[in-house]
């Protein structure tokens, strides 16, 4: 007990030197008019994406430090992410904001029904409204008559279906177009090993980098306040085979989810940021006195994490929520680190949306270069909404973990392929695309 | 026995190196796991774990001779501790502890896994290039490929 204080005690002080360095001293000062806005946000929020963790050389070993920095450069990611389109306004001075990352292109653009060429990245989607039409964090499973690693769709207390995207930077996107990946043929024509470039710091080059989302429909019980929004348009393709009818409609969503896969020079198995909306879940066990998004306190006795009875259907009305717990709590200094940012978003504007935005962890691969999947530490790392029905089991009042069952990003990616049957660098967003149609004979 | 002790002698008698067996950055707390596991109440006897610790303390202290030629005259040739020796080396290998009252070149000995991380993490797997059943972390296609053998090194 008191080597583990010890160690806590060291980490908290190399914490906030870390803090210090990285950041300096974070001030909201009024100032002079600049074009359209009256005031001058000053802080050391940064709209500049990190190409690389930075582990610095007086780092040790200890886990605490080098957590730190990667937990830093999942902070960093997300803040640079969801910065302002306008360059001119800091993240959350307006309270909430459009983001970078929403621009980026999804991957239905990408992976098109008939295996074409996708449109330019240029082709940009600024402005555009947004389209959702997963149920899942897999496009199929609706669709599936098997879900892979127990997954189903997310109930929240209204009982609407949570609603996910999957989108890709700049860099990945050359990569798969480039070498004609966005098709079945050309993953079967494709004779090199996957490869997505690798973000790094000395050649200042950003690598790959995938974001997947998750969105409630806001309604009854929800504090707007406390979510990024935005106007979507849901829709749910039919499938006559299950009696789900094609629907489409227009709601207000907000953001309870967000990883963030960076891939980079020295952690070729990626790097996995996660970050939730503050109200998702309780941790379990701790039952706070909130409205949760998915957890009701009316209902304790309910199984937690269990998915849905089916048959799924998001458009039957009345459906069960899902009842969710949080199966590991966040890390100590993980913590530490989402309260310092959140004074830093609060100082920009206490009504900024992103302070209701927590990192729940990072995973990289501790010994990268000398096992195949890297030792990836935490070993066993989830998102409530989006690995909400594997975080573990709970068994005689104990959460229990499972090698190879249990959420983990690099253990389960490590298994993707390509149509063509080889790997496809940690992503399966290749398997999701679709043969060019054989042309006909005269 | 500390675990900097337990992790020094499992380096000795594994043939596998420190940044193995006790890593730096420990993913996976192995070393901890089967020092709980061999000192829980029960499993050995106090006063053999004592000698053991004893006679590690005092190999890790005399210079003069080699620390593996010390292994194998003062604790594999000691009758009392030569058998939990091999245990400690099948904890290792095979994620497995083998019942100290049966000698262990019967075909009905008694054994039980440790853990289920501990089967999964045996040095066997890598040592032969192969992994457990039903789990492996290697790259999608490494079967259509020789593998890579984790190396034990020798002490000295």
């Amino acid at each position: 007990m008191q080597k583990s204080f010890i160690i806590t005690g060291i980490g908290g002080v190399i914490v906030l030197a870390l803090l210090f360095n990285a950041c300096n001293d974070t001030t909201k000062t009024p100032g002079t008019s600049n074009g359209s806005d009256s005031t001058k946000i000053i802080t050391s929020l940064s709209d500049t994406l990190p190409y690389n963790v930075v582990i610095l050389p007086t780092d040790s070993v200890l886990d605490t430090q080098i957590r730190h920095d990667f937990d830093l450069f999942s902070w960093q990611s997300f803040i640079a992410l969801n910065w302002p389109l306008n360059k001119q306004n800091v993240i959350g001075q307006q309270g909430d904001n459009n983001t970078v990352w929403e621009t980026w292109k999804e991957n239905y653009q990408v992976f098109l029904p008939d295996g074409s060429k996708p449109d330019p990245w240029d082709a940009a989607k600024q402005g555009k409204e947004k389209l959702l039409v997963q149920v899942g964090k897999t496009p199929t499973v609706l669709t599936d008559v098997t879900q892979p690693f127990l997954t189903g769709p997310l109930i929240d207390q209204n009982g609407q279906y949570t609603r996910f995207q999957i989108v890709m930077n700049e860099e990945m996107f050359d990569y798969i177009d480039t070498n004609t990946l966005y098709n079945y043929q050309g993953q079967l024509r494709f004779d090199k090993t996957i490869d997505f470039p690798g973000g790094d710091n000395p050649t200042k080059k950003y690598g790959a980098i995938m974001v997947k989302a998750s969105w409630k429909i806001l309604g009854k019980g929800d504090d707007t306040s406390r979510f990024h929004k935005a106007n979507a348009t849901i829709h749910v393709p039919a499938i006559p085979g299950r009696g789900i009818h094609d629907t489409t409609y227009k709601a207000l969503v907000g953001l309870v989810g967000l990883h963030i896969g960076t891939k980079s020079k020295t952690n070729p198995q990626w790097i996995w940021s996660t970050f939730e909306q503050v109200d998702n879940a309780p941790t379990f066990g701790q039952i706070g006195d909130v409205h949760y998004n998915f957890y009701n306190k009316q209902a304790s006795d309910r199984k937690v994490n269990n998915k849905p009875d089916e048959p799924w259907d998001p458009n039957r009305p009345g459906q069960v929520p899902s009842q969710i717990v949080r199966l590991t709590p966040v890390f100590s200094g993980t913590q530490a680190l989402n309260d310092f940012f959140h004074k830093q978003l609060a100082a920009i504007n206490p009504k900024s949306v992103w302070q209701y935005y927590e990192l729940v962890g990072t995973q990289w691969p501790v010994h990268a270069r000398q096992l195949p999947a890297g030792d990836p530490f935490p070993v066993f790392m989830a998102n409530a909404t989006l690995e909400s029905y594997i975080q573990g089991t709970v068994r005689d009042g104990k959460v229990v973990y499972t090698q190879g069952v249990t959420s983990s990003c690099i253990g389960c990616h490590n298994g993707a392929t390509t149509l063509g049957g080889k790997a496809s660098d940690f992503t399966y967003l290749l398997r999701t695309a679709a043969a060019t149609p054989k042309k006909k004979t005269p | 026995m500390t675990l900097k002790d337990f992790a020094n002698l499992s380096v000795v008698l594994t043939g596998y190196p420190l940044s193995t067996i006790l890593p730096d950055f420990d993913t996976q707390h192995q070393a901890q796991e089967l020092l709980d596991f061999l000192q829980a109440p029960g499993r050995v006897s106090p006063g053999t774990l004592q000698q053991l610790d004893a006679a590690w303390t005092a190999i890790e202290n005399n210079s003069d001779t080699s620390v593996s030629q010390q292994v194998q005259d003062t604790l594999m040739g000691n009758p009392a501790l030569a058998r939990l020796v091999q245990n400690i080396i099948m904890m290792w290998y095979l994620g497995a502890w083998y019942d100290l009252a049966q000698p262990l070149n019967t075909k009905s000995f008694v054994s039980e896994v440790i853990s289920g991380k501990a089967y999964k993490n045996g040095l066997a797997w890598g040592t032969m290039g192969a992994h457990p059943m039903g789990y492996s972390e290697e790259n999608f296609g490494y079967w259509n490929t020789v593998p890579v053998l984790l190396q034990p090194q020798p002490s000295n």
